[in-house]
């Protein structure tokens, strides 16, 4: 196991270079120029541009900054372009924002998604089983921003039971997590709207597996009430493709809070990406994204790890 | 067969049928959801929301305009521009003395003012605050540097590293500062002396080049008459009252500042009461009527800051010749464009000169739309339709592109297309983000037309927006000795009628000429709640300075 | 390694002979065929929409700036006075152009690479298998962003950079496929029969992955048109004055509680479309393998 792991870690090193050289190159090889957008360069004399690209670090060879930008971000002194903030602290600042959206989603996905699969494995293609999938297929369709707009026209605009935007009131110089509760709740629903349908459907599929196994036979021919059978012993097995799948879909739900932070105003990770990218804040895309394939690389181990750790017929390399 | 597995058979779903922790959290979940918000607290905070965020609040670093309504929230300069008479008032400096030929200011400081965290001011601390703008590796505010502080004797040098300080600026005593200039500069006192001071004690320790990552430089500490409290980047920024300003604790307890760029999202929150005001924050013409009739929101129209405006190349050979120039400017519908975007609210703009100062020159008038002329131009240039209805000279089709960045320049540039397609061109529109608007494209031989916009409405003086039109800085690659002449006299002209003769003649000189083919000049119409009592002002710049008289009903 | 377990899972087992009726089967099933029909009407209103839109998408109207939906305009007027259904029209040309190309790009190289790494496995299969891995890994998103932010957008940039972000699951499919068709008889036969590697999986291995490609094309076009599409929103997608279905919706942002025809209707099309997509593709995936459908493709356990 210990093998596996540092194996594992070590895999990651080549990856995370990887990552780091191909948005490094991606940022330096774009046109316009950063100092440009910080100062207006028509009225620095050249010797003045100079020395202020050079403040930046923006006229060394290209070999030379990609190193000192791995040295910045290993070190974690690494600013922004833009404020000058330390982009470790834009982000501890913005990280509780997507992690509430991204756990709130996951949470919601799985406290639906997996008792609908669990339905519709019970009764396979009956009507409800058809309706249940043709809605999953529907919710995987639907475009997280036109349907955020559309549950913020309705909920915000028409029946003003919802805030449309923003993390939280502004009715005091601090407020408490419930009054942020509200501000959520639209988010939240979008991004499990793409998750959920997945859940749900392999869900159904490995119960349906599930059910088919000798043990349940053998639970039922024991008298075992259903509903006994059904969470027990069915489910228990047939959840670690589920647990797969929401590791798979991480990368995805991360991309996907880009666009639902923007649509409703929060001021998360997804958004300083965006906001970033405009800007041409270099430093703080590389760190966003590497750290985000950080994010997605330790959790495709976890969930490697859970399900050797749960299936003991699985044997590591 | 129990009822629950019963229901179950039957494939129905109900709420009982989930396992009991689902049940659990799907309750707590809904009551958090529907539970009403607190009520409001007893103390008079404020909420203003703002369409930008502010990069920095740091005053010596960074100016983008949001930052200019904070530095008049957060900090104070030797002296503060009036509004109504368009002098410099006594702000920091309680009195001051001009020497006859406009080169020598003694500044007398107030006694008794303190820094937020409580220690006094002392003359120590703005030789330090200017000198920081003289400073080399402080390149972010090099425009405030080129306009306003070259002048002091010794900037230069001490800018080019050759002087170890600044030796125009004299620190006689605590309370006494000797100003030296290297020739008369009229705006002195309204643009220089203006800057927010910051302590010495606690910023002067920190190299230049690394101010702007100073965590002090986003938790800043002023003298103004609010605090700061906290900030949360991108969402809100917390600032409570000064109980120590040196005029007194303004009648608010706090302001919060929200970064709200959805005017649909600002909208709502008018309706519910939860937000004050919007500086910066345009508001849609169909909401800003329907609010006129609204008892929970006030509608509020200002004299807009902003002038929209379309340029193009000079140098590029198809808009060398003047007649094309002018096709393109009378081809626009200015009344039609201000009717519809937005509502009839605003001006047609003719001069770089914000309509609000005294130096805006009425008579100059901005050209009609004729778009029989323009065509009559364009035939007497040589521009003929070819066949496929694109006018074309010599072979060469008259075909360019607009560049533009997302929003209002955007939506600009599809309307000007729409109008110079009707005279036979090919238009089409280019959007770039707007560094590259700045930074790269808008420069000679780097653009074709460009749909921009000039605050000229920031700027207490006709001065300093001004620096563009000059031939060594030109944009468009217009060049003109006479107006570059016309600037600099209205800049030095100490006298105030001279100044004004000199920008009547270069607005006139503008119009014929056309660096810029103004547009419009649309009002600022902003929403305001019923309880916030805000003083009567021009614009809304204006009424963020006069935070001091700003109020709550209970 | 859990990921290969899923491959499996998605791969369609079965040659030839086993697919016979495919197309009965598709026809049958009463999803898959309504998904169908709307697609090609979807389809056919791109394609003829210079025909069918009633209004020059251009054209801005004075005085009928947001309108609502009425007879004369049946999806309203957006806030420059344009037809919304016009413009809606030909955004589809835009956007399911874009889909199609980008779709095209993904498969070819989710092909290229899955059969490679399939066919010859060990070495090659490991290092192919280590870059899907670094890819699926990638915020693609968040570097489409960047990517397009950062060089401007420019159409065959967005759709070579949409393409290439999103193979790994094509590729997956396609490796899967090769692995079980590897070990198949006639497989066998052709080797012993001296056939060299490449023309053993031109000719007789590709023809049987055909219906796993077709399946995995036409979910990844429902894929690609979203990813564009949230691309366009955010303003970092087709650049104008070529207007996709996402950049209406962006536009149509600020009127949302005044006007809200001018977001609604473009999005609805992306629905729509994608939708369809997604029905035909999962109605193509049934049809092509009844037995999987049966077991609904649950992932075996397997050695890793």
């Amino acid at each position: 196991m210990r093998r596996y792991l540092i194996r594992r870690v070590a895999q990651l090193v080549p990856v995370l270079l990887g990552i780091a050289l191909v948005t490094f190159l991606i940022v330096r090889l774009a046109p316009g120029d950063p100092a440009a957008m910080l100062v207006d360069t028509t009225l620095l004399s050249r010797e003045e541009l100079q020395r202020f690209r050079a403040s930046l670090g923006l006229d060394a060879p290209w070999p030379v900054q990609f190193v000192s930008i791995l040295k910045q971000l290993a070190t974690g002194e690494i600013h922004s372009l833009r404020t000058g903030q330390p982009v470790l602290a834009m982000l501890a600042e913005r990280l509780p924002i997507t992690a509430v959206l991204l756990g709130g989603a996951i949470a919601l996905s799985l406290l639906l998604g997996v008792p609908m699969g669990v339905l519709s494995a019970r009764r396979p293609y009956s009507r409800l089983d058809n309706w249940l999938s043709i809605a999953a297929l529907g919710g995987i369709s639907l475009p997280g921003f036109w349907f955020g707009l559309v549950l913020m026209w309705v909920f915000a605009g028409i029946l003003r039971v919802l805030p449309a935007s923003g993390t939280g009131p502004a009715t005091s110089l601090t407020y408490t997590v419930f009054d942020m509760a509200p501000y959520f709740v639209m988010p939240t629903i979008v991004l499990a709207s793409g998750l959920l349908p997945p859940i749900m459907r392999y869900t159904r599929s490995s119960m349906l597996e599930a059910l088919a196994q000798d043990y349940v036979r053998t639970a039922r021919s024991k008298g075992l009430s259903e509903s006994l059978v059904l969470y027990r012993h069915a489910l228990r097995n047939a959840l670690l493709p589920v647990v797969t799948v929401v590791g798979l879909l991480v990368p995805v739900l991360i991309g996907s809070t880009a666009v639902i932070e923007s649509v409703f105003a929060m001021p998360g990770i997804g958004r300083l990406v965006v906001e970033a990218a405009l800007n041409r804040d270099y430093p703080t895309i590389m760190t966003l994204n590497l750290l985000t394939a950080v994010a997605v690389l330790v959790s495709t181990l976890v969930v490697d790890l859970l399900y050797a750790v749960l299936d003991p017929r699985i044997e590591l390399d | 067969m129990s009822e629950r597995a019963r229901r179950f058979r039957r494939g129905w779903p109900t709420f009982r049928m989930l396992p009991r922790a689902v049940r659990l959290s799907l309750m707590l979940t809904a009551i958090a959801v529907v539970a009403p918000p607190p009520a409001w607290p007893a103390e008079k905070v404020a909420v203003v929301a703002v369409g930008a965020t502010f990069i920095n609040l740091n005053p010596l670093t960074h100016i983008v305009s949001t930052m200019r309504v904070m530095n008049n929230l957060l900090f104070d300069g030797l002296t503060r521009f009036d509004d109504d008479t368009y002098q410099a008032k006594p702000d920091l400096a309680e009195s001051w003395t001009v020497s006859k030929d406009g080169l020598e200011y003694v500044f007398k400081l107030r006694r008794g003012v303190v820094f937020h965290d409580g220690s006094p001011l002392t003359a120590h601390d703005v030789k330090w605050s200017w000198e920081v703008i003289c400073h080399k590796d402080n390149p972010r505010i090099a425009d405030v540097y080129v306009d306003h502080y070259v002048q002091i004797r010794g900037c230069r040098e001490f800018h080019d590293g050759q002087a170890a300080g600044v030796d125009g600026i004299e620190v006689v005593d605590d309370h006494t500062l000797r100003v030296r200039l290297t020739e008369p500069y009229a705006p002195f006192l309204v643009s220089t002396a203006v800057t927010g001071i910051l302590p010495r004690a606690k910023y002067g320790s920190i190299p230049v080049k690394g101010l702007l990552q100073h965590p002090l430089s986003r938790a800043p500490i002023g003298t103004g008459p609010f605090m700061y409290v906290d900030w949360k980047e991108g969402d809100r920024l917390v600032l409570k009252a000064n109980p120590r300003y040196f005029r007194g604790k303004p009648k608010l307890d706090g302001l919060i500042i929200r970064f709200m760029p959805d005017a649909a999202a600002r909208l709502i929150e008018f309706k519910n009461g939860t937000l004050h005001f919007a500086f910066f924050s345009p508001v849609l013409t169909d909401d800003f009527n329907a609010a006129k009739a609204d008892a929970k929101v006030v509608a509020k129209a200002y004299t807009g800051v902003w002038n929209y405006f379309a340029a193009v190349d000079h140098t590029n050979p198809l808009f060398k010749d003047a007649r094309v120039r002018q096709a393109l400017a009378l081809a626009i519908d200015r009344r039609r464009i201000l009717n519809e975007q937005w509502g009839g609210y605003g001006a047609i703009a003719n001069s770089p000169i914000n309509p609000s100062l005294p130096a805006f020159d009425k008579k100059v008038a901005a050209p009609e739309h004729d778009p029989a002329k323009a065509r009559t131009l364009l035939a007497e240039a040589g521009w003929r339709a070819g066949s496929d209805g694109i006018l074309e000279k010599d072979g060469k089709r008259f075909a360019f592109s607009i560049a533009c960045f997302a929003g209002t320049s955007r939506t600009m540039a599809i309307v000007y297309q729409d109008f110079w397609k009707k005279l036979g061109m090919d238009v089409s529109v280019d959007t770039v983000d707007f560094p590259a608007l700045w930074g790269v494209r808008f420069h000679p031989g780097k653009f074709e037309a460009i749909s921009f916009l000039w605050p000229s409405g920031f700027y207490p003086d006709p001065a300093v927006g001004l620096y563009p039109f000059l031939c060594a800085n030109s944009r468009t690659g217009y060049c003109s000795a006479e107006m570059d002449r016309l600037i600099v006299a209205g800049r030095s002209a100490v006298n105030p009628q001279e100044r004004l003769k000199n920008y009547a003649r270069f607005q006139e000189l503008f119009a014929r000429d056309m660096p810029f083919m103004w547009v419009v000049s649309p009002a600022d119409l902003r929403l305001v709640s019923p309880k916030l009592i805000l003083p009567a002002r021009g614009n809304d710049f204006l009424v963020m300075k006069a935070i001091m008289e700003w109020d709550l009903k209970e | 390694m859990a990921e290969r377990a899923l491959d499996i899972a998605q791969a369609m087992p079965g040659a030839r002979a086993e697919r016979r009726g495919e197309w009965r089967r598709f026809a049958a099933n009463p999803r898959a065929l309504a998904g169908a029909v709307v697609l090609v009407a979807l389809v056919a209103s791109a394609l003829l929409a210079p025909a069918l839109a009633p209004y020059d998408p251009t054209e801005q109207r004075p005085g009928r700036v947001a309108e609502p939906p009425s007879a004369a305009h049946p999806m309203g007027t957006d806030n420059f006075g344009r037809d919304v259904l016009s413009r809606a029209l030909w955004g589809g040309r835009v956007s399911q152009a874009i889909g199609l190309l980008s779709m095209a790009v993904s498969v070819v190289v989710g092909v290229v690479v899955g059969g490679l790494a399939g066919f010859y496995g060990r070495a090659v299969d490991g290092a192919l298998m280590r870059l899907t891995e670094t890819v699926v890994t990638f915020p693609t998103f968040f570097l489409l962003i960047t990517l397009v932010a950062v060089f401007g957008a420019r159409l065959p940039l967005l759709i070579l950079a949409i393409g290439l972000t999103s193979w790994p699951i094509t590729a997956r499919v396609v490796r899967a496929e090769f692995l079980t068709l590897r070990e198949r008889e006639f497989v066998q036969a052709a080797r012993a029969l001296g056939a060299g590697g490449l023309r053993t999986m031109a000719r007789h291995i590709l023809p049987n992955v055909v219906p796993v490609i077709v399946v995995a094309a036409t979910l990844r076009v429902a894929y690609v048109i979203l990813v564009e599409a949230g691309l366009s929103y955010l303003g970092v997608g087709v650049p104008p004055p070529a207007a996709s279905w996402g950049s209406m919706v962006a536009e149509g942002r600020e009127y949302l509680f005044r006007a809200w025809w001018i977001s609604f209707f473009p999005g609805l099309f992306i629905f729509l479309t994608v939708m369809t997509y997604n029905l035909v593709g999962d109605g193509l995936r049934d049809a092509f393998d009844p037995q999987r459908s049966a077991a609904a493709g649950a992932p075996r356990r397997m050695r890793a």
